[in-house]
Order: C-alpha cells, then sequence, then structure tokens
C-alpha cells in the first residue's frame, strides 16, 4: 500500500490507472495496472519472506527520470527487527488496530508530502532496492545494485510505526530546489 | 474581549504555533491560495475529507457518469449517495474558494479562522492563519505563489503538526475571514460578535516575510484594527468518509 502510495502521489502511473479501496481506516489507491500489479506481486511475495526471516534492513523506492536516468527521489524505509522473536515466542502485546493507526498515520503523510516536494514534471520509472543481510543467496530475477543516491538532495523524515517486531522508520529525499 | 484600540491575539493564549518566514515580498493572491490550500490540507489531515481535495475532485469527474440510482442495486445506490456527498462538498468548497479570491481582491485581509467542530463559540479545534507581518508586493515583484505554498507545508510538515493517531469524528467546518468593514464584500456575512475561542485546540500559523533587506517602503501593513471586523463564510462544510 506505501509503494501503491508513492505510485499515486508522485504521479509515476495515470491516476485513472487506479482504484480507491479501503484499507487501515482510509481510502487508498491501488494500481489496476496488471503489469505492475504482478510485479508488485512477485515482490512483495519475496519481501514478506525476507520479512519474517528477518534478513531484510531496508526498503527503498527510487523514481528516476526516463530520459535522463537521473535519480530525483528516493523514498527509504528502514526496518528494524526483533531477532529474538521466532515461531515459538508468545505473541506481543500490541493490538492490530494500534499497528494501523500508526500505518494510516504514515500513508497520510506520503500523501502530505505532495505539498511541497518538487514536482516531477518528466516521465519517470521506479526502482525497487532491497538491503539484506549479507550472505544471502540472491533470487534469480533479482541483481545486486548501488544505492542509487540522489546529487545535491534534501530530506524529511515520516513518523514511524512498529509492529513490536518490525519498526519502520520512513524518510524522502529530493532534489534541492533552488529557485524561490 | 479586545482592549479598545488594540487587537486581542490568540497567540497569548495557549496553542500551537508555526511562523513560516518568507525570503521576499508576497502577493495577495499568493496569500489567497495559501488559505486554500490550508483549508483542504486541514480537512484531509483531520479526516473530514477522505482524500485530498484534489484527488476527490479528479474522481468526482470519473465518478460523475452513474447512472439513476432507482435503477441500481443497494450497494450501488450507497455509492451513488457517497459520490453525491462528496460533488456536494467539492461544490461548496469551490464556492468557499471562489469567493476568498474576491474577498482577497476587496481588502487585505489580516487573518484567517478555521474552526472544527463544536460550535463558532466553543469549537473543538481552531486552526489561525495570521498574515499581519505579511508585506504585500505585485505578482511581478512578490514571490512565486508555488514557492510559497512549497515553502508553507515544508515547514508544516517538518513541525509535525498533524500527528494524532486515533481517529477523528466527522465535524462541522466553518471558516471566518478579517476584513474592512466597508469593503462591501457580499458573500461573507460580518460577524461582528465573533469572539476568538479562548477554551480550544488551536494553531497559528503566522505567516511573515522577512524584512531584514527589504527597504523603509517594504513593511508588513500597519493595520488599524478598528477599521476590520470578522466575516463568515455562509457554507458550513460537512466532513464525510
Amino acid at each position: 500500500y506505501g509503494i501503491n502510495s508513492i505510485l499515486y502521489q508522485r504521479g509515476i502511473y495515470p491516476p485513472e490507472s487506479f482504484t480507491r479501496v479501503q484499507k487501515y481506516g482510509l481510502t487508498m489507491l491501488v494500481t489496476t495496472d496488471p503489469t505492475l500489479n504482478n510485479y508488485l506481486k512477485n515482490v512483495v511475495g519475496q519481501l514478506k519472506d525476507w520479512l519474517c526471516n528477518h534478513f531484510v534492513q531496508r526498503l527503498v523506492v527510487v523514481i528516476n527520470s526516463i530520459e535522463t536516468n537521473e535519480v530525483l527521489e528516493r523514498w527509504q524505509f528502514d526496518i528494524e527487527c526483533d531477532k529474538t522473536m521466532t515461531d515459538n515466542s508468545q505473541p506481543r502485546e500490541k493490538s492490530e488496530k494500534a499497528i494501523q493507526d500508526e500505518i494510516r498515520s504514515v500513508i497520510r503523510q506520503i500523501t502530505a508530502t505532495v505539498t511541497f516536494l518538487p514536482l516531477l514534471d518528466t516521465a519517470c520509472s521506479f526502482d525497487l532496492l532491497v538491503y539484506t543481510d549479507k550472505d544471502l543467496e540472491v533470487p534469480e530475477k533479482w541483481e545486486e545494485s548501488g544505492p542509487q543516491f540522489i546529487n545535491n538532495s534534501e530530506e524529511v523524515r515520516l513518523r514511524s510505526f512498529t509492529t513490536t517486531i518490525h519498526k519502520v522508520n520512513s524518510m524522502v529525499a529530493y532534489k534541492k530546489i533552488d529557485s524561490f | 474581549m479586545a482592549d479598545e484600540g488594540s487587537r486581542e491575539s490568540s497567540s497569548d493564549r495557549e496553542g500551537d504555533e508555526l511562523p513560516v518566514l518568507f525570503p521576499g515580498l508576497v502577493s495577495a493572491d499568493s496569500c489567497c491560495r495559501l488559505v486554500c490550500e490550508l483549508l483542504k490540507h486541514v480537512l484531509y489531515q483531520r479526516q473530514q475529507l477522505p482524500l485530498p481535495y484534489q484527488q476527490l475532485a479528479f474522481f468526482s469527474r470519473t465518478d460523475s457518469g452513474l447512472a439513476d440510482s432507482s435503477t441500481l442495486p443497494h450497494s450501488r445506490r450507497n455509492e451513488q449517495n457517497n459520490c453525491k456527498k462528496f460533488q456536494r462538498v467539492l461544490s461548496e468548497l469551490n464556492e468557499i474558494f471562489q469567493n476568498l479570491e474576491a474577498m482577497f481582491m476587496l481588502t487585505l485581509v489580516p487573518c484567517v479562522h478555521i474552526l472544527l467542530g463544536g460550535s463558532i463559540v466553543n469549537p473543538k479545534e481552531m486552526y489561525e492563519i495570521n498574515m499581519e507581518r505579511i508585506v504585500f508586493g505585485s505578482t511581478e515583484e512578490s514571490l512565486k505563489t508555488v514557492s510559497c505554498i512549497r515553502k508553507l507545508f515544508h515547514t508544516l510538515f517538518v513541525k509535525d503538526i498533524f500527528n494524532e493517531l486515533k481517529s477523528i469524528p466527522l465535524m462541522n467546518t466553518v471558516l471566518l475571514v478579517q476584513g474592512h468593514r466597508d469593503c462591501g464584500v457580499q458573500w461573507f456575512r460580518p460577524k461582528l460578535n465573533y469572539r476568538i475561542p479562548n477554551r480550544t485546540r488551536k494553531l497559528v500559523i503566522n505567516l511573515a516575510c522577512d524584512t531584514v533587506n527589504f527597504t523603509s517602503t517594504e513593511q508588513p501593513t500597519s493595520y488599524n484594527h478598528d477599521d476590520y471586523i470578522w466575516f463568515q463564510a455562509p457554507i458550513t462544510i460537512k466532513g464525510f468518509h
């Protein structure tokens, strides 16, 4: 949902290719594009597997210009994981409602960033980067990548949310705007 | 109650304050846009709209082809009722924005209040947009509107004002605008007995221009507060999910 929100809010895909669903007590926009849906399904499936096994440290959504390949925006989600938690551990006492309230708050913040992030007035594509433990075997359809930082950037932090097993800290970096 | 010859400042009371400093002159048109964008922002962030205004406007155009409700099954009738609700709210908001624009052309507007919930005497939340420290310039000599909007919302974002986690009930939203008593505005109605609420959760957004490098003629307007009164928008925005 976070990735869908970013793709919608930043205009990476046309707004008419999104549909409204209710999730976390919010109206969310999710893609109806079958190719994109399939891609996200595969990525999220792999990500879920890695998350459950405590292998993921960070997820990054990189937005770049198709024409110049320049990185224009970089959404970074740092994931702190309690590795003492196993399948046999006692469940943590944090209600689903409390977690959803926090997620909702972050999604609303992602929406709010549109009010000040630089306009992406060129056709853009996106990449998903997942930072994992070093020795993890890379699945066939994935490849190693650099961090894809932005030259001359500014950044803002978003709120974090925690399930008590995973804590997610978010931020977005974007190209500095010079003119006022 | 205001003391004679001075304006009672709502920032004297308890509440959050957010200073926003613009590095140049700001046009009246930009100020109007800032107020409109803040109204849209508050309504979404305080859960009175299910989506931001621009997105609602987009969906209202794509949803407007729904069939006559009498031929629809119950679930689609609900959908159409929701669609009618949000088209009504959009239409009301558009009317407010148009009339705000007219107001800003008629008079200097030192202050705007957005009141959520409760009553006008005792709202649940109040958002004050104070423009007394703005130095007005023409469009050509002023900062670009889009840059002012970006500066405002970046400041708002970093301050992380709207960080409440709990669900907020639907409320009514009322808009009050200060203007010259003789400005001749028709749509907004004078509210001479309006007193700034003092027992409410409040955010004061102080918009100001950084005057360090300005000439002596480029200074904030000196308002004679006896000449300025409050006007209320005749529309109350009803939140919906």
